[in-house]
């Protein structure tokens, strides 16, 4: 069984991440120079997005399995975020009924997003428990189950989500420069989890349960980790969401967004971490570029397009089945951003 | 009967077998013996189809039938007892025997072969209600070359039949492909089994590393025991 | 609880029963045959839904609409396997769940841009909901007649896949697709008829789906699919038999729970409902009928 770090894995993760900070952070610098507010909203959203899309890939990416419930976590850390962020003024008139230490609460940014991640974690362990042990498709069959049971919580729990009217009134916490923190750390997270020995089971029994089984590894015991860590990262998403977006109902955590984060994953290559900041890249970019035509695009003064709702989610799903057919394994495959930089140097150590 | 020439295939980017080539005639029992991994399995499969070779050619009495697909290839009269027997599992023993006729859509003529079938195997008959999946490994190996039997084939692929079962049963095996070759079959078997293939074939040819190492009569072959072995572990000869 | 009340219970538990066992057939014919989770599956009874809103819009009575909804079911099922998945044969088993998510989107969106984003009323035959006596029990009609038309689907299914070749060709590829192209089955068109099967339950299920809403709308394809997926899961997956009874028991679990269940409490029926089949897949992970190989 793999017990040690491999000091060749944990360098290129390290490469990796402080080339991927260094890019997202010059996209930062970037939107701060501009200044502009729509293209500061766009950053952030970006940011955002790569938080909650290498959350999904640090579980589906390394152990194999299609996970539908993730998208759950999201909601559990918004939400989590919206209680503790909203000003009391607000919280006495939209949710009387909260206990009273939670309506006077008022946290920082840092302290919602660790607290998101912090319940994400609990619901993780209780879920976790039961779900590692499953065959790999009851397995995604009961995240699909996870999704619907919190969707029907949210949807439900007036009392703490204000049902399906959602709640409003989160302040604007989100800058350029902690979105690119957060989405940093994640980001390194989740590459010194793929590097690590437990990340390294998991992707071994990805690629033949089986066989890992009997290597002694717990094939279960890697899930949960695998699970449980992807959740934190996934809850921590979800709470800077929140107060990038300053209201939201349950249905914002339902099966649109969950199509939406996977398509992003599967379009970027759901074994790597710099694939899941690239498909959030292209889906970004194709969903602003098509943005103008799904509200009716007039080209001079004569030639008036039609408005045509649903457009982006259509030619992103399109664009899913292209990539699929051409590139099984999405854009990056199993390369993350160090392979391509250092590929030379570690070809010739190794011949 | 069949001739196989220059024939390079294997899954996809992975070429298993290089440039082989063999023949057989009428009538006969052609051994294919070789070690794990030599690619005996994948030279049956790309016979009937399943796999496309990359380059070659195999005749079948003087027609092309290299990259079509399984049907016609059954249909010009080859038929594969795949190994590991395979039969399905969930299916009574006679739905896998009517699978076996698929292409035979006269229904007398496929109520016939049954009854020929059951000739042969008087104990499928018996238990022709129960799922094959209860059947002993003996018994689904019957079965599997039953169910073979059934497309009315002029040439036979046996993919190891006497892989995990019992020595007694083996003799069972044994005799029955005997029984089936005075019937005018022609077979072909892949066995990793030496002497036990040896001792029932006409010719065999010796497959490793996905060319072939030795040709020539069964007999000649069992003279030169010691070399096979050779062959075996990968010696130059 | 009076035994009138049990037994009408027990017909509304039996009348979602077939109704479930058939979305979960259809689901699992191409799961058992390819291996894959066709999750456009649900988009098949919006297309039939729609098709029958249409018809209905210009005047075409409700069984003919059904009909031809059925059949649109069918197309579309079929339209679906020659351009997605035939592209992408032999992909891993990950890559297929996401194209037919993908094309599960196209579908909705298309429904979205040709027709409307909001739901529509279809009008249903007035008979529906009347109820009937027999002897001393009140039955709804339409319970009555899904119960039926499913039970009679189901029926005519099993004798098709029990006594014909083609029939016999779709069980033997769900137990050994390989082994079935040697057999001499044409691989494409084995595949096909699975998804013409398919599509067909789909349909069928969409129509008796539709005269129990009453109402379409483009998303309306992710409760039923969902359903067929939970039920296949329970059954086990691959398993025909298992997703018949799949269907069957989480209609039982829901109606007993609606049944149960404190007022307060009925907007969680799923969440309770599905925390059931979790508790169960975690029992049997393999689900109720495990498939096991001869060997």
């Amino acid at each position: 069984m793999l017990k040690n770090w491999s000091r060749r894995r944990v360098t290129s993760a390290f490469h990796t991440f402080w080339m991927l900070a260094l890019v997202l952070g010059i996209i930062s610098v970037a939107a701060a120079v501009i200044d502009d507010r729509s293209i500061t909203r766009l950053v952030t959203d970006f940011m955002t997005l790569c938080v909650l899309v290498i959350a999904l890939q640090s579980f589906i990416g390394n152990s194999g399995i299609i996970s539908f419930g993730h998208v759950a976590f999201f909601g559990i850390g918004a939400y989590s975020a919206a209680l503790l962020t909203i000003t009391p003024k607000i919280k006495a008139i939209a949710l009387p009924a909260l206990p009273v230490y939670i309506q006077q609460m008022q946290v920082s940014f840092t302290v919602a997003v660790l607290m998101g991640a912090c319940l994400s974690l609990l619901v993780a362990i209780i879920t976790g428990l039961a779900l590692s042990r499953m065959a790999e498709g009851a397995m995604a069959m009961a995240t699909l189950a996870l999704l619907v049971m919190l969707h029907s919580i949210f949807a439900n729990w007036e009392q703490v989500t204000r049902g399906t009217i959602g709640v409003y009134g989160i302040p604007r916490n989100i800058t350029l420069f902690n979105t690119w923190i957060c989405a940093a750390v994640v980001g390194g997270a989740a590459l010194l989890f793929k590097a690590s020995p437990t990340g390294l089971c998991l992707q071994a029994s990805r690629d033949d349960p089986l066989a890992t089984g009997t290597l002694g590894v717990s094939v279960a015991k890697t899930r949960f980790a695998g699970w449980v860590l992807s959740a934190i990262l996934m809850g921590a998403g979800g709470a800077m969401w929140a107060q990038n977006n300053l209201a939201f109902g349950p249905n914002q955590f339902y099966y649109a967004e969950t199509f939406n984060l996977l398509s992003m994953l599967v379009i970027g290559g759901i074994c790597s971490v710099t694939g899941a900041i690239a498909g959030v890249a292209v889906v970004t970019l194709v969903g602003e570029l098509l943005r103008g035509l799904e509200n009716g695009l007039s080209i001079g003064t004569w030639v008036t397009l039609p408005e045509l709702p649903g457009i982006v989610q259509m030619s992103i799903a399109c664009l899913i089945i292209v990539v699929l057919i051409i590139r099984p394994q999405g854009m990056l495959g199993l390369n993350e951003l160090s392979d391509f930089v250092y590929k030379r140097r570690m070809t010739k150590k190794n011949t | 009967m069949l001739n196989i020439s220059g024939l390079t295939s294997g899954y996809g980017p992975v070429e298993v077998l290089h440039g082989l080539s063999l023949y057989i005639n009428k009538g006969e029992i052609v051994a294919v013996i070789g070690p794990n991994g030599a690619g005996k399995s994948t030279l049956l499969k790309t016979i009937v189809g399943l796999i496309s070779p990359q380059n070659g050619s195999i005749l079948f009495q003087d027609r092309s039938i290299e990259r079509q697909p399984p049907e016609y290839v059954l249909d010009r009269g080859i038929a594969l007892v795949p190994e590991g027997r395979r039969v399905f599992a969930g299916l009574t023993v006679l739905e896998n025997l009517h699978m076996g006729a698929y292409l035979e859509r006269d229904s007398s003529r496929k109520k016939k072969q049954i009854d020929y079938i059951y000739d042969l195997f008087p104990r499928l008959e018996e238990r022709h209600q129960q799922l094959s999946g209860t059947l002993s490994g003996g018994e689904q190996q019957q079965l599997a070359i039953a169910r073979a039997l059934m497309s009315r084939p002029k040439m036979l692929l046996l993919d190891e039949p006497s892989l995990g079962l019992a020595p007694v049963i083996v003799e069972v095996v044994i005799d029955l492909i005997n029984s089936l070759r005075k019937e005018g079959l022609t077979i072909i078997l892949v066995e990793q089994n030496i002497h036990q293939a040896l001792e029932i074939s006409d010719r065999a040819y010796v497959l490793v590393n996905g060319s072939i190492r030795m040709s020539g009569s069964a007999s000649q072959l069992l003279e030169t025991g010691v070399d096979m072995e050779k062959a075996y572990l990968g010696e130059k000869i | 609880m009076t035994i009138e009340v049990a037994v009408q219970q027990l017909i509304n538990a039996l009348s979602l029963g077939s109704l479930y066992a058939l979305l979960a057939l259809g689901l699992g014919m191409v799961y058992s045959v390819l291996g894959m989770l066709n999750f456009a599956y649900g988009e098949l009874l919006t297309v039939c839904g729609y098709t029958m809103f249409l018809l209905i819009l210009i005047g075409v009575p409700f069984p003919v609409a059904g009909l031809v909804g059925l059949g649109m079911a069918i197309g579309v099922s079929l339209l679906i396997e020659r351009l997605v998945f035939r592209p992408l044969r032999g992909a891993s088993f990950i890559s297929l769940l996401f194209a037919s998510f993908a094309a599960s989107v196209i579908i909705q969106n298309l429904i979205k841009q040709l027709i409307s984003k909001r739901p529509k009323v279809i009008p249903v035959p007035e008979v529906f909901d009347q109820m009937i006596n027999i002897g001393p029990f009140q039955i709804n009609v339409l319970s009555l007649i899904i119960l039926l038309v499913g039970l009679v689907t189901l029926a005519g299914l099993v004798a098709f896949l029990q006594k014909t070749r083609w029939g016999l060709a779709i069980r033997a590829a769900a137990e050994d697709f390989e082994v079935t192209r040697l057999m001499g089955a044409k691989a494409n068109r084995v595949i096909a008829l699975s998804f013409a099967l398919s599509g067909f339950v789909a349909g069928v299920a969409g129509v008796l789906w539709l005269s129990r809403r009453g109402a379409v709308s483009p998303t309306m394809g992710f409760i039923p699919i969902l359903k067929a997926f939970i039920a296949i899961v329970i059954g086990g997956l691959g398993s025909l038999k298992g997703a018949v009874m799949g269907g069957f028991l989480l209609a039982f679990i829901e109606v007993a729970l609606m049944v149960m269940l404190p007022t307060r409490a009925v907007p969680f029926t799923d969440a309770f409902a599905l925390m059931i089949v979790v508790v169960i897949l975690y029992m049997r992970p393999e689900g109720l009928i495990s498939i096991k190989t001869g060997s």
